[in-house]
Order: structure tokens, then C-alpha cells, then sequence
């Protein structure tokens, strides 16, 4: 018999076939294969993931199958994650509209896959920087509903905090 | 009157000029209104530098070819100005504001009142969103006359994204790019409430600035200990551990930051002083009155989370020093040979060492060529928990000397917290020069008289160690 497989069903329906090392990049994943298998697959293992759609879970696999054997490091300095540079791949993968990288990152988020999740973040930051509130409120389509006093007084207070 | 740039003559007698003649009603500009307003501009430029004297040179310059271009500058470059604002700022900037209103405002409750606030989509169809209401009518008004309005676009998916995730994006560009963080949380009331409401943020910024502090009172304990670190932080008088003193501060982190007194380190510490010296009358000057001379110099302060610190006085203004303070610049000078700070960026400490040290004797000569002015000077510094700084530099510009500052952390126009270093003191202590040197400790106490206090400015290319 041949190496048990993992078969993910997206919430249309639709099912994607990939290995054990490649699924268990979700923590969700990963606990479901090896709670109900205490012992090891010995056979195909199908786990449904209601909230993700297959155009979105084909992407999200596409990464888990990327990064399969990419070690992440461990949780211990958040700073450090946080602040390093977006790889040259995960940038291309991650060349998608706001939509789909919304879609993305929810189903990181879900899974547990907490890299591509961070990643995603990153992403939605570098959208943000060097950017002036009126160019972001483009960018997010969102209207200024301050009124000129209200925006003062919240600058007045806390703008000084950017300086540290 | 004679070349010399900084001199100051009574002004506003000079009428020889006559104005409009050049600028015309319908607005089109002479070419020499523009030169007019090109050295204003200028002026006002040098003038934000706090060059005093090169500012009223120019200033006279460009009133001298239109006695009225403060006016045409308004008229003409104000409203670009106020349109290039608004483009980067939004609606209500450079909008008369009724300031008792603004006073009356109690931020953190605004703040908090936003909590259910949803962002609303730009409607095409008012540019302006300057009245609410409007939009409302507009938006009832989209059921009944689709055709004749164009579509309200929904506001980016991304807005939507779970709370934990926008905190996790916040403190991204909280570590990143800070600026970043405040102008996404100024762009609307929802946005204020995600980036400015939450108290994670807030101990997200307390632990980024204190735990880089040197307390002046840890390492009088360390030092009185004889020991670098303790097993036991506990035992510090400047418990490491935040959460320890924040019941000190209402149990706010966000009160904390607004409180207690912290050293920023992206960024540096510059004072400006102008003092007035006595000129000399140009030769040939039919003049009867001694001209002053403005005298223009800057003190540079940087600071860093491991205790160090340097600092240059220069006259050079801070465009060319700020590039080239930093501790990693091996050639000590501000105009010094290794002027790419991103050079010493990407090698490390030790690396930058091996560099200095191999370079020392080549250096020796070109060390002591620098000029005075330009040298960096390298210190030490602590911060006391009532915001007192303390900075000591052993190798000043006189040998027998350890050089003294004493300053106080301040707030800056009762809005720039912690933006501020005033002078407490300035003094020497003098070094053992000999064997049997009985002028060893005598301290030597320096004029404040002409010195003014420090503003901090944040410099884009500062890492907090480099």
C-alpha cells in the first residue's frame, strides 16, 4: 500500500490531495491527523474545512506545499518575526487583490498556519507604509468621518507617540 | 552693502523698490516675483533650521526685489500649499477649527466611542463627505434612483479582517515604521479605535521605550554591587518587569507612556543656538551703528539602548550631520570618510571594531585632522526614573577633563511628549593627570547662558542600533 494521503474538502466541494508533511503545516491539521490516528495514518485521511473556498485553499496549498520543508523559527522572539524581511517568494505568492488576500489570510488564520498567516500581515503592513492617511483611506476605500475638531484633538494627543 | 551674509541692518527702510508693478492683477508672475519668492522660500527654510542669520538675508534679499512678497507668497504658494496638505491629509486639514471645541475633547473617551464604529466607503458621488447627513441622504437615495448615481464601492475586504489580526499588523508597523502606525489610525474614527483604542498598543510602545532605558539607579546598584546584571531582577530599584510599576500608573499602559520619561533612540536630540556677536563695519560703511552678527551653532545628541551615546557641536546644519552621527562611524567625524551609514549598518559590532582598530594607524594622523567641529564625541548615559539624563564623556575636547550634562526630559509645546532635553547643568571634573596630581576632582562649572534646550527629531534611516 502506498503512503496514506491527505484529502482537504473546501467548502464548495472540492478536494485537494496532498501528503501528510504538506497538511500538517496546519495546526488545525496536524492535531486532527494525529488525534484520531494515535498510531500513524495506515490510510487516506479526508478533512472537510467548511470555511475555505477551493480557490483559496488551492492557494493556501500551494504555500504549505512550498514551505514543506521550511523550518520556522520558534515562537520565542515575536519582535524579531515580526520585523523580518518578506521573502522573494511568499512576496510573488502573495501578488493577489485585496480579496483574495483577505481570503488568505482568514484561512491562515483558521488552519493555524501561523507563517503564512504573519506573512499575510506583513503583506497588509507594507500596503500601509509610507503612506499618507488620505492615499490609505484610497487604498481601503474608507472615508474620513472625523469631524475637523475630532481629528485634531486625537492628533494633538497621540501623534507625538510615532516619535520613540 | 558688503558681502557678508550675517549681518543684520535696521530693515524696512529699503522702499526703492516700487511692488505691483511686476505682479499684475490677473496673477501671472514676473520672473522676478519668482526669484522674490524663491529667496523667501528660502528664508523660511533657514529660518526652520534656526539659521537666524542666513533666514533675515534672504528675507531681505527677496523683499528687496518685491516689498510685498510675504503677500504674493501667500496668495500665490500658501494655497498650493494648503491643496498639497489635503491631498496627503484628508478633508479636515488646514481647516479653521474651533479650538474650545477641541480643548473640550476627552480623547480616550472619544476613542472609546468608537468601539462599534464601521468604516463607511468613499461615495463617489460626494467628494467632499464634509456633512454626514448628506451621505445618508445619498445613500437612501441609491434604492430609488440607481441610474443617476454612481456606485458606492464597498470599503477594502481587508478592513474586515478579525481584530486579533489588525493588532498583529499594528505591532508591525509599530516595530517597522511608526509613523506608519499613526497615519493608518488617523484615517477614521473605526481605524482611531484599532490602532489607538486598544491597550495592547499601548503596552506594545511602553516595552519598546523601557526596556531600552539605563537607570541611573540600576546601575548605581550594580555598580555599588559590583556585578553587570542580577540573576534577580526583582531586586533592581528599576524593576525591569513593567507590569511591576504599572499599577503606579492607573494601570494604564497608555498613561504610563504618557507619564514616565523616556530617551527615544530613532531619532536625535538637537539644540540650536543663535547668539548675537559683535560684527565689524564694512570697510568704506558710511554706517553708524556697529552691525551685530548672529552666530549660529548646533549641538547634536544620539542616543543608544546599551548606554552610549555621542554628540558633535557643529555649525553645520542638520541635514549634513544627521546622516553621519552614529557610533558605528569609524572615522569619528561628521564629513568623515566612511560617510554611508549604510556601510556600518550591515556589519556588526565586532566587525566594525576589527575595522577601527586596523585602521587606527592610518587614522591617527587623519584623527587629528578633524576639525573641532566635526568630531564625534562618544559618551555614556543614564536616565533617572524622575527623568533626569546624565551623560558623561571621558575623551571631550580637553584631555584632563570628563565632560558632565545634566538635562531634564520634557514635554515640547504641551503637545510633543518627552520630545524635549533642557539644561540642568554642564560642568568638568578634572582627570588624574599625574602621579601626585592634587588638581584631580576639581570641578569646573560651564555657562548655560547661551545654551538653549534640545528638540528630538526623528530620523527615517535610524535603526535603534546603528
Amino acid at each position: 500500500m502506498s503512503t496514506p494521503k491527505i484529502i482537504i474538502i473546501s467548502s464548495d466541494e472540492e478536494k485537494f490531495t496532498v501528503d501528510q508533511k504538506v497538511a500538517e503545516k496546519s495546526g488545525v491539521l496536524k492535531n486532527m491527523i494525529n488525534d484520531l490516528n494515535p498510531d500513524g495514518l495506515t490510510e487516506d485521511f479526508v478533512a472537510p474545512t467548511p470555511n475555505v473556498r477551493g480557490i483559496v485553499l488551492s492557494k493556501v496549498l500551494e504555500w504549505c506545499e512550498h514551505h514543506k520543508n521550511t523550518v520556522f523559527p520558534d515562537e520565542d522572539d515575536e519582535d524579531a518575526k515580526k520585523t523580518a524581511p518578506i521573502e522573494e517568494w511568499d512576496r510573488s505568492f502573495f501578488k493577489v487583490d485585496q480579496e483574495m488576500l483577505y481570503e488568505i489570510i482568514l484561512a491562515a488564520n483558521y488552519l493555524t498556519i501561523t507563517p503564512l498567516r504573519d506573512c499575510g500581515c506583513k503583506i497588509v503592513a507594507e500596503m500601509i507604509k509610507e503612506k499618507s492617511p488620505e492615499e490609505l483611506r484610497r487604498i481601503f476605500n474608507i472615508t474620513n468621518d472625523f469631524s475637523p475638531e475630532e481629528e485634531a484633538a486625537i492628533k494633538r494627543e497621540n501623534e507625538w507617540a510615532e516619535d520613540r | 552693502m558688503s558681502g557678508a551674509t550675517s549681518v543684520i541692518e535696521p530693515s524696512s527702510t529699503n522702499t526703492k523698490f516700487p511692488s505691483g508693478e511686476d505682479s499684475n492683477s490677473n496673477g501671472k508672475l514676473s520672473d522676478k516675483d519668482h526669484e522674490a519668492i524663491r529667496l523667501f522660500e528660502k528664508a523660511i527654510d533657514k529660518e526652520a533650521l534656526g539659521m537666524m542669520s542666513d533666514a533675515v538675508s534672504f528675507y531681505r534679499r527677496a523683499f528687496r526685489i518685491n516689498e510685498q512678497v510675504d503677500i504674493l507668497y501667500r496668495t500665490q504658494k500658501v494655497p498650493h500649499t494648503i491643496n498639497k496638505l489635503r491631498e496627503e491629509g484628508g478633508k479636515n486639514i488646514a481647516k479653521r477649527i474651533d479650538e474650545e471645541k477641541v480643548k473640550k475633547i476627552n480623547v480616550d473617551e472619544l476613542i472609546e466611542s468608537f468601539i462599534h464604529t464601521e468604516a463607511i466607503a468613499i461615495d463617489p458621488n460626494n467628494p467632499d463627505q464634509d456633512d454626514p447627513n448628506h451621505l445618508t441622504i445619498k445613500l437612501v437615495n441609491l434604492g430609488l434612483e440607481t441610474e443617476t448615481i454612481a456606485d458606492i464601492k464597498p470599503v477594502s475586504p481587508l478592513i474586515h479582517l478579525p481584530n486579533e489580526i489588525w493588532h498583529n499588523i499594528m505591532e508591525i508597523l509599530l516595530l517597522t515604521s511608526p509613523e506608519s502606525w499613526f497615519k493608518f489610525s488617523i484615517t477614521c474614527k473605526r481605524n482611531a479605535y484599532l490602532g489607538l483604542g486598544s491597550s495592547n498598543i499601548w503596552r506594545k510602545l511602553c516595552y519598546l521605550v523601557y526596556s531600552n532605558q539605563i537607570y541611573e539607579e540600576n546601575v548605581l546598584y550594580l555598580n555599588a554591587r559590583s556585578v553587570k546584571t542580577l540573576d534577580d531582577d526583582d531586586s533592581l530599584p528599576v524593576p525591569k518587569d513593567l507590569v511591576k510599576i504599572l499599577p503606579q500608573y492607573n494601570n494604564s499602559w497608555k498613561y504610563m507612556f504618557h507619564t514616565r520619561p523616556f530617551i527615544k533612540f530613532l531619532g536625535c536630540y538637537i539644540s540650536v543656538v543663535n547668539y548675537y556677536g559683535e560684527g565689524g563695519k564694512a570697510e568704506f560703511s558710511s554706517s553708524w551703528s556697529n552691525p551685530v552678527r548672529t552666530i549660529t551653532y548646533y549641538r547634536y545628541i544620539r542616543f543608544y539602548p546599551d548606554g552610549s551615546c555621542v554628540k558633535v557641536l557643529s555649525a553645520m546644519e542638520p541635514s549634513k550631520v544627521v546622516p553621519h552621527l552614529s557610533k558605528y562611524n569609524v572615522s569619528n567625524s561628521i564629513v568623515g570618510f566612511v560617510s554611508d551609514p549604510s556601510t556600518t549598518e550591515s556589519s556588526t559590532q565586532s566587525q566594525t571594531q576589527t575595522q577601527s582598530q586596523s585602521q587606527t594607524s592610518t587614522s591617527r594622523s587623519h584623527t587629528q585632522q578633524i576639525k573641532e567641529s566635526q568630531r564625534i564625541y562618544h559618551g555614556k548615559w543614564t536616565i533617572s526614573t524622575n527623568g533626569e539624563i546624565h551623560i558623561i564623556i571621558d575623551n571631550g575636547s580637553v584631555p584632563y577633563y570628563t565632560f558632565h550634562y545634566n538635562f531634564n526630559i520634557k514635554t515640547l509645546g504641551g503637545i510633543f511628549k518627552h520630545n524635549k532635553l533642557t539644561w540642568g547643568r554642564y560642568y568638568a571634573i578634572r582627570k588624574k593627570m599625574s602621579e601626585d596630581d592634587d588638581r584631580q576632582g576639581e570641578e569646573t562649572e560651564f555657562s548655560l547662558k547661551n545654551e538653549k534646550p534640545f528638540k528630538f527629531s526623528r530620523v527615517k534611516s535610524y535603526r535603534i542600533d546603528n
